[in-house]
C-alpha cells in the first residue's frame, strides 16, 4: 500500500493547485467598457473583485476599497495611485499590476520600500498602434476626412467635381521619430509594401545592429531636422520622457512641407499642442492626425476640436477588442508568474 | 544622312473632347501631348449633346480623338470626318465607344489597360483600416459635436491581424496588389476563382495564407469582402441580397471595381436591415447616385467618388500613357489597340 500512498502524495505535491490570492481591479471599466472581455482566467487565478468604474479619483474611496477587500494584488488601468493612497495600503498588498505599459501613475519607489512589486505589460499592441498610423496615412492621401465632412454637410459636390488634392502613396516618404523601435518597425512592415520610403530619426545616427531593416535601402536614418524637411508624413513613434516632452512644436512643423501631414499615436505631450494649434490655424502643413492628445480628452473649449485640418481619435491604439483581451491575458500571465514565485515584468 | 536617320516625327492634330474630366484641378502636365500633337483641349467634363460633339470635331478635323469616359454614340461616329484615324480612351474601359463601327471606318481605338493598380488596391486597404477602427462612425459623431467616444468608446473596433479578407476575382493584378498589403497587415486571404485555383505562376500560388475557395464560402468566411473583378455580363448584379445574407453580421463589403457588379437596390435593403456591419463603395451603379437615392443616407454605408483613379499621380500616368499610345501610333507601331 505504501508505494500507492507515496504515489498519491507525490501526485498531490506535483499538481497542487496554485493558491488563489485575492485581487481587486480598481477600475475595470476603463479596460472592459463594453463588457466584452473574457476575465475567466483572471477570475480563476485570483479571488477577483472588479470595481466596475472607469476611474476612482477620490483618495478616500480608493483607500476604503482596498482596506475593505485586503487584496494581495491590486490591478489598475491608467489610474493615478497617489502616495497618500499607497501609504494607506494594508500589508496584504504585495503586487500592483498595471494593465498596460505606462506606470507613471504609480509611485514605484515607494511601492518597493513597502515591499510591493509593480508589474506592467511592456508590449501588447504593436500592430494596434502601427495600423492606426497607416490608417491616418491612407486617409490623408485620399482626403477621406474632408470627404466625410462634406457628406455630413450634405455637400455632394465631390461627386461631380472632386475638390481636394489626393495622392498615391507609392514613392512618398514616411518619417518616423523614434521609428527604430518595435512599433516603428511594425509601421515599416506595412509602409514598405505600400511603396513608401522610410526615414527614421535616431539619436545614434543608425539603426540598431540586427535591426530588421538595417540593410534595406528604402529605410534610412536621417537627422531629426532632415526628417521634418523631407517627410510627406511625419509619425511620432517614440516614448514620452523628459527629453521628448514638447519636442515637436512650431519650429519642427515649420520645417515640414506645406503638403505634409503630422501623425501622433505615441503620447500627446510629445507635441507642443498649443503651438500645433497655431500652426494648423495658419495651415502651415496640410493636416494632423492625433490618436493621443496632451489631455485625453482635450478640454471642452480647446480649439483643437474645431480645426478642419486636424482629426482626433480617442486613443484607438489600445482599444481594439483583441488588444484589450491581450491586456487581460497578459495581466493573467503576470499574476500566474507571481503566484508561482517566478515574477516577471517587474518595473521596480 | 542625318535627316534621313532621325527625321522629326510628324505632329498630327489631336482633339481631347473632355479634358476636364481628367484634368479637373488643372494640375496635370500635358506638355508631352502638346509636343507630340497639335493639341486642342475642350476643357469640359463631358458633352452630352450629339450635335455639339459633331460640331467640335468638324471644326477641328483632328487625326486623333482623345476621350475620357465620354459616350460616343453611333450617330456621332458615323459623322466623323475622314481625318480621324485614332481614338484614344484615356482610361481602361471602352464600352463608351462603338469599337466595331470604328473598325469599319478604319479607326484604331486604343486604351490604357493598366495604370492604377495600387491606387485602387490602396483604396480597398483604406476601407478595411477605417472599418476596423470605426473611423466613419467617429467622423460622424465629431461632426455632430458628439464627443462621447472620448469618454466611453461606443463602437466595436478590431485588430486586423488574423481577419479574413475575401477577394471576388482577386487573382488579378489589382487583387494581387491588395494582397501585397493585406498579408503584411496579418490578414488571411480568400480568393474566389472560377478555375478553383490560382493561375500557375501566380505570385501567391504557394502562400499558405492565400486560399482559393468557392464564391459562397468566400461570403460566409470573410470579415471583409472586396470586389475586384471586371464588369461583364456574368458579373453584373452578381452580388446581391443572397450573397450579402451569407456574410457574417460583423463583416464589411467593399467595392472599388464597377458599381453594377452589386445589385444596389438589394444592397440598400440589406444595409437598412443591418444584415452586415458596413459597406464602402468607391463605385456605384450610377456615378454619382441619383439625388434621391437612399444610399446617400445610410449610416453604415460610406461612399467615395471613384477615388481609385483620381489621385494626381494616377491621372498624370494616364496622360503619359496616352502620349505613349500616340507616339507609337505616329511611329507606325500599334499598342493597346482594342479593336
Amino acid at each position: 500500500m505504501q508505494p500507492v500512498q507515496t504515489q498519491k502524495t507525490m501526485s498531490f505535491a506535483a499538481t497542487r493547485a496554485l493558491r488563489r490570492p485575492t485581487a481587486i481591479f480598481l477600475n475595470s471599466s476603463r479596460l472592459n467598457y463594453d463588457n466584452k472581455l473574457d476575465f475567466t482566467r483572471l477570475a480563476s487565478l485570483t479571488d477577483l473583485v472588479c470595481n466596475e468604474v472607469d476611474n476612482v479619483t477620490s483618495v478616500n474611496e480608493i483607500i476604503s476599497l482596498v482596506q475593505k477587500h485586503q487584496p494581495e494584488i491590486v490591478i489598475t488601468k491608467e489610474m493615478a495611485v497617489p502616495t497618500q493612497v499607497l501609504e494607506a495600503f494594508p500589508s496584504s498588498v504585495k503586487l500592483i499590476c498595471e494593465a498596460g505599459t505606462g506606470y507613471n501613475n504609480i509611485p514605484i519607489k515607494l511601492a518597493r520600500e513597502r515591499g510591493i512589486s509593480v508589474a506592467n505589460i511592456p508590449t501588447y499592441s504593436n500592430e494596434g498602434v502601427a495600423h492606426m498610423v497607416i490608417t491616418f496615412i491612407m486617409n490623408f492621401s485620399a482626403a477621406i476626412f474632408d470627404q466625410a465632412r462634406m457628406l455630413h454637410n450634405n455637400d455632394r459636390s465631390n461627386f461631380t467635381v472632386f475638390q481636394h488634392p489626393i495622392y498615391e502613396i507609392t514613392g512618398k516618404t514616411l518619417g518616423m521619430i523614434g521609428g527604430s523601435g518595435t512599433i516603428g518597425t511594425c509601421v515599416a512592415d506595412v509602409a514598405l509594401p505600400l511603396g513608401m520610403n522610410v526615414i527614421i530619426s535616431s539619436r545614434s545616427g543608425k539603426l540598431p545592429k540586427g535591426h530588421k531593416y538595417e540593410k534595406d535601402p528604402r529605410v534610412r536614418v536621417v537627422s531629426f531636422d532632415d526628417l521634418f524637411r523631407q517627410a510627406d508624413f511625419v509619425s511620432i513613434n517614440c516614448p514620452l520622457n523628459s527629453e521628448t516632452r514638447h519636442s515637436v512644436g512650431a519650429r519642427e512643423i515649420r520645417m515640414m512641407k506645406p503638403t505634409a501631414f503630422l501623425i501622433n499615436t505615441a503620447r500627446g505631450a510629445i507635441i507642443h499642442e498649443s503651438e500645433l494649434v497655431e500652426c494648423m490655424k495658419e495651415r502651415v502643413i496640410a493636416g494632423a492626425g492625433l490618436d493621443v492628445q496632451e489631455t485625453e480628452p482635450p478640454a471642452e473649449d480647446s480649439e483643437i476640436w474645431n480645426l478642419d485640418n486636424v482629426f482626433l481619435t480617442p486613443h484607438i491604439g489600445w482599444r481594439r477588442i483583441e488588444t484589450r483581451q491581450r491586456l487581460c491575458d497578459m495581466t493573467g500571465d503576470n499574476i500566474e508568474s507571481y503566484v508561482k514565485g517566478d515574477m516577471k515584468n517587474v518595473v521596480n | 544622312m542625318a535627316f534621313l536617320t532621325s527625321p522629326a516625327l510628324r505632329r498630327p492634330t489631336a482633339l481631347f473632347l473632355n479634358s476636364k474630366r481628367l484634368n479637373f484641378d488643372n494640375k496635370l502636365d500635358f506638355s508631352r501631348l502638346f509636343a507630340l500633337t497639335e493639341l486642342t483641349c475642350n476643357q469640359v467634363d463631358n458633352i452630352t449633346s450629339t450635335e455639339e460633339i459633331i460640331d467640335i470635331i468638324k471644326k477641328n478635323e483632328p487625326e486623333i480623338l482623345i476621350t475620357k469616359e465620354m459616350q460616343l454614340p453611333v450617330k456621332v461616329m458615323e459623322s466623323f470626318p475622314s481625318s480621324i484615324k485614332l481614338l484614344c480612351e484615356a482610361g481602361t474601359g471602352f464600352n463608351n465607344i462603338p469599337t466595331l463601327i470604328a473598325r469599319s471606318k478604319h479607326i484604331d481605338v486604343c486604351n490604357i489597360p493598366t495604370y492604377s493598380n495600387e491606387s485602387v488596391a490602396h483604396m480597398v486597404i483604406t476601407y478595411i483600416l477605417n472599418f476596423a477602427a470605426a473611423i466613419f462612425n467617429q467622423a460622424r459623431m465629431l461632426h455632430q459635436q458628439d464627443r462621447t467616444n472620448f469618454k466611453v468608446f461606443q463602437h466595436p473596433i478590431y485588430e486586423i491581424g488574423g481577419k479574413n479578407l475575401g477577394l471576388i476575382g482577386g487573382s488579378g493584378t489589382i487583387g494581387t496588389a491588395v494582397v501585397d498589403i493585406a498579408l503584411p497587415l496579418g490578414m488571411n486571404i480568400l480568393i474566389s476563382s472560377r478555375s478553383g485555383r490560382l493561375p500557375s505562376g501566380h505570385k501567391y500560388e504557394n502562400n499558405p495564407r492565400v486560399k482559393v475557395v468557392t464564391r459562397d464560402e468566400l461570403f460566409k468566411e470573410s470579415d471583409f469582402v472586396s470586389i475586384n473583378c471586371p464588369l461583364n455580363a456574368e458579373t453584373r448584379h452578381s452580388v446581391g441580397e443572397r450573397e450579402v445574407r451569407l456574410m457574417k453580421p460583423t463583416s464589411f463589403l467593399i467595392n472599388t471595381a464597377r458599381g453594377a457588379i452589386i445589385n444596389e437596390a438589394e444592397l440598400i435593403k440589406c444595409m437598412k436591415e443591418n444584415v452586415i456591419a458596413g459597406a464602402g463603395l468607391d463605385t456605384q451603379e450610377a456615378e454619382p447616385p441619383a439625388e434621391d437615392s437612399e444610399i446617400w443616407n445610410l449610416e453604415n454605408v460610406f461612399l467615395t467618388p471613384h477615388i481609385g483613379w483620381r489621385r494626381l499621380e494616377t491621372r498624370q500616368r494616364l496622360v503619359d500613357m496616352t502620349a505613349d499610345n500616340i507616339e507609337a501610333y505616329i511611329k507606325g507601331e500599334k499598342i493597346n489597340v482594342v479593336n
